[in-house]
C-alpha cells in the first residue's frame, strides 16, 4: 500500500563551523527526511471518488499493458512550421486557445523553433505511420479517420516517463484531407497524456472515442480528462496499480 | 645514539609493466659513515661494502644493506570523512552495476587525464560555446579534472557529434536516442575516451540538443547513474531540467568522486571497507588514515 511506500528524500547542507583551534571549517551533512507531503494531494483529488470519471481515465491512460501516467512537466510552447497552410495554423490555434485554464497545464504558441518544446512540422518526405499488418484490419472508411497514418508523434521522456518535448510530423498529403484539422487536434490531445484511442467505452464526442470523426472544440469530458491528468504532477512513475491505490486512499480518507 | 650522517640518494628508474603503462618510481639507498656502520653492525666492512662506498662532503659512506627500496612517487592524502547517508547516496550514483545487478567488484570510473573535446563541424558555434562554458564552469570546481577543446580529432579523446553527420563512435551507431559512450581499461576504472551522439531529429532545436549534451557529459564524468531517491531539484535525480544545472549536492557528489581522500577506482566492496576502517581509526584514535596515490601515468 501507499503508506509503506512513503519515501525518504535526501537533504544536503553545508555549515561553517569553528574548530577548537579557531579555524573555520566547512562541514557538510546529508540526512534522510520523511517525504510526508508526497501523497497529500490525494486528500483534495475529488475526482478520484467519481466512479465514471475514474473509469474513463483508466481507459484513456492504462489500456495498454504496463503503461504509466505521462505528463508534460514543462509549460508547452508550440511552434508550427510555416509551410503548414495559414488557415490550418489559425484554426488549430483557436482550438488550443479555447481549452480553459487547467492547473499545471500551460499551453502557448511561440514564433521561434528554438523557444519551443512542441514542434508541428511538415515532413520532408511522405510516410505511412501505421504498418500494413495493422492497416489491413480497418475498412477504407475507418482508415480515413486514423490519426497516425499520416501524422507521426515523437515525444521526449525523462526518467519518470514524463514528457519534456514532442514533435508531430505531418505528411504533405494530409493537407488535402477534409479532416486534416480533426486529425491534428486529435494528435495534439493524445500527446498531452499519451492517451489511447479506444473503440468503445469513451464518452460520445471524446477525442479518444474511435467513432468521433469530427472535432471542433474539446468536449467537456475531454476537458475533465485533462483536469484529472494534470491535477498533480508526479515526480515518480505511476502505473495502474499505484493509481488504484490513490483511489483507495482517497476513499479511505473520505470515510474518516 | 651519536649523530650519524646519513645520506639518502634517489635514483629514477623506468619500469615497464604493461605495454601502455610507464611508471616512474624512486629507488632509495641509504648510506652511513664507516664509524657508524661498525658500531651498528659490530663487524668489519666486507669487500662488497667497499665496492658500494661513496664519498660525500669529505666523508666516506657505506651503503646500508637491504636499503634498496622502491618508493613510488606520489602523494599521501588524509581520509576525507563523509557521513553514511552521503556515502549511501554516492554509491548509488558513483558505482554503476552491469545490467543493474549489484556486484561487489563493480568499480567507480574516473578520468585521470584531461578531457580533450572535439566538436563535429555540424554543431553550431553558439551551441559549442555554451557547452564549453558550462563544462569548464563545472570542472573548474572539481580538483584533478580538466577540460580543453582541440581543433583536430587526432588530438582529442572526447568527440561530440550530431546524428546527421559522420558516426564517430561505432558503439553508438545503433542508438536511436541521443547517448554517450566511454571507454575504460578492461576491469579497470580509468576512463580514457568518450563520445556523445545527439539525435538531431528527436531533439528538434538547439536548446534541446545543448541540454542533452550537458546531461550526457556530466554522466560521462564518472559513468554515473541516476538516483531516484533524490529530489527533482538535483541533476542526479534523473528528473528533467529545463536547463541542466548541478545543485550543491550534485556538485558535492562530483567533487567527492574526484577526491583523493579515499582510494580511487576501487571495487565497491573495497570502497565500503576502507571507509569502515578509516572511520574506526578516526573514532578510536582520533587520527586520520592516509591514502597514497602514486604518480602513475597512462599513455
Amino acid at each position: 500500500m501507499i503508506h509503506q511506500k512513503l519515501e525518504k528524500k535526501v537533504e544536503f547542507s553545508k555549515q561553517i563551523v569553528l574548530t577548537n583551534a579557531g579555524v573555520e571549517k566547512i562541514i557538510d551533512t546529508t540526512i534522510l527526511v520523511n517525504d510526508s507531503n508526497k501523497f497529500e494531494f490525494i486528500n483534495t483529488f475529488d475526482n478520484l471518488s467519481n466512479y465514471d470519471i475514474v473509469n474513463n481515465y483508466r481507459d484513456a491512460v492504462f489500456s495498454i499493458k504496463n503503461s504509466t501516467i505521462r505528463q508534460f512537466i514543462e509549460p508547452i510552447q508550440i511552434y508550427i512550421d510555416d509551410r503548414i497552410p495559414k488557415e490550418i495554423r489559425k484554426e488549430f490555434k483557436v482550438f488550443v486557445d479555447a481549452i480553459p485554464n487547467i492547473e499545471n497545464l500551460s499551453i502557448t504558441f511561440v514564433n521561434k523553433l528554438n523557444e519551443s518544446n512542441y514542434y508541428i512540422n511538415l515532413a520532408e518526405k511522405d510516410f505511412i505511420g501505421i504498418s500494413p499488418d495493422i492497416l489491413k484490419n480497418y475498412t477504407n472508411e475507418e482508415r480515413e479517420n486514423l490519426v497516425f497514418e499520416k501524422i507521426k508523434q515523437t515525444c521526449l521522456y525523462d526518467m519518470n516517463t514524463n514528457i519534456y518535448g514532442c514533435r508531430l510530423d505531418v505528411n504533405t498529403s494530409i493537407l488535402n484531407d477534409k479532416n486534416v484539422l480533426t486529425k491534428l487536434k486529435k494528435a495534439f490531445f493524445i500527446s498531452l497524456g499519451n492517451f489511447t484511442v479506444i473503440t468503445s467505452g469513451m464518452p460520445k464526442g471524446s477525442v479518444l472515442d474511435f467513432r468521433t470523426h469530427s472535432i471542433d472544440r474539446l468536449s467537456e469530458d475531454d476537458i475533465l480528462l485533462l483536469k484529472m491528468h494534470y491535477f498533480h504532477i508526479y515526480d515518480f512513475k505511476v502505473d495502474s496499480k499505484t493509481f488504484t491505490n490513490f483511489v483507495r486512499l482517497n476513499k479511505k480518507n473520505n470515510e474518516k | 645514539m651519536k649523530n650519524s650522517l646519513s645520506f639518502i640518494f634517489f635514483l629514477s628508474i623506468v619500469l615497464l609493466g604493461q605495454a601502455q603503462t610507464k611508471t616512474k618510481h624512486t629507488l632509495r639507498k641509504r648510506y652511513i659513515t664507516i664509524d657508524d656502520y661498525q658500531k651498528r653492525y659490530n663487524k668489519p666492512l666486507t669487500k662488497k661494502d667497499s665496492l658500494n662506498m661513496i664519498e660525500k662532503d669529505g666523508f666516506k659512506l657505506v651503503l646500508i644493506e637491504d636499503s634498496n627500496d622502491v618508493v613510488k612517487n606520489g602523494k599521501s592524502v588524509p581520509y576525507e570523512y563523509k557521513d553514511s547517508t552521503f556515502l549511501a547516496q554516492y554509491t548509488k550514483i558513483g558505482f554503476t552495476h552491469r545490467n543493474n545487478t549489484y556486484s561487489d567488484s563493480t568499480t567507480s570510473k574516473y578520468w585521470k587525464q584531461p578531457i580533450k573535446l572535439f566538436f563535429d563541424k555540424n554543431i553550431p558555434n553558439k551551441t559549442k560555446k555554451s557547452f564549453v562554458k558550462f563544462a569548464k564552469n563545472i570542472i573548474s570546481q572539481v580538483d584533478s579534472l580538466s577540460v580543453l577543446t582541440v581543433n583536430k580529432i587526432e588530438d582529442s579523446n572526447y568527440i561530440i557529434y550530431y546524428s546527421n553527420g559522420y558516426n564517430y563512435e561505432s558503439n553508438l551507431n545503433n542508438s536511436k536516442n541521443s547517448d554517450y559512450y566511454i571507454y575504460w581499461k578492461n576491469k579497470g576504472s580509468k576512463i580514457y575516451k568518450g563520445a556523445i551522439k545527439i539525435n538531431k531529429d528527436k531533439l528538434f532545436n538547439e536548446t534541446l540538443r545543448l541540454n542533452k549534451m550537458k546531461s550526457h557529459f556530466i554522466l560521462s564524468l564518472g559513468y554515473f547513474s541516476y538516483n531516484k531517491t533524490l529530489d527533482c531539484e538535483n541533476f542526479f535525480s534523473g528528473c528533467y531540467q529545463n536547463e541542466v544545472y548541478l545543485s550543491d549536492f550534485d556538485l558535492e557528489i562530483l567533487k567527492y568522486h574526484y577526491s583523493y581522500g579515499i582510494c580511487k577506482g576501487t571495487y565497491i566492496s573495497t570502497f565500503n571497507e576502507q571507509h569502515k576502517r578509516a572511520k574506526k581509526t578516526l573514532k578510536q584514535y582520533n587520527s586520520k588514515m592516509f591514502f597514497f596515490h602514486s604518480d602513475e601515468k597512462t599513455k
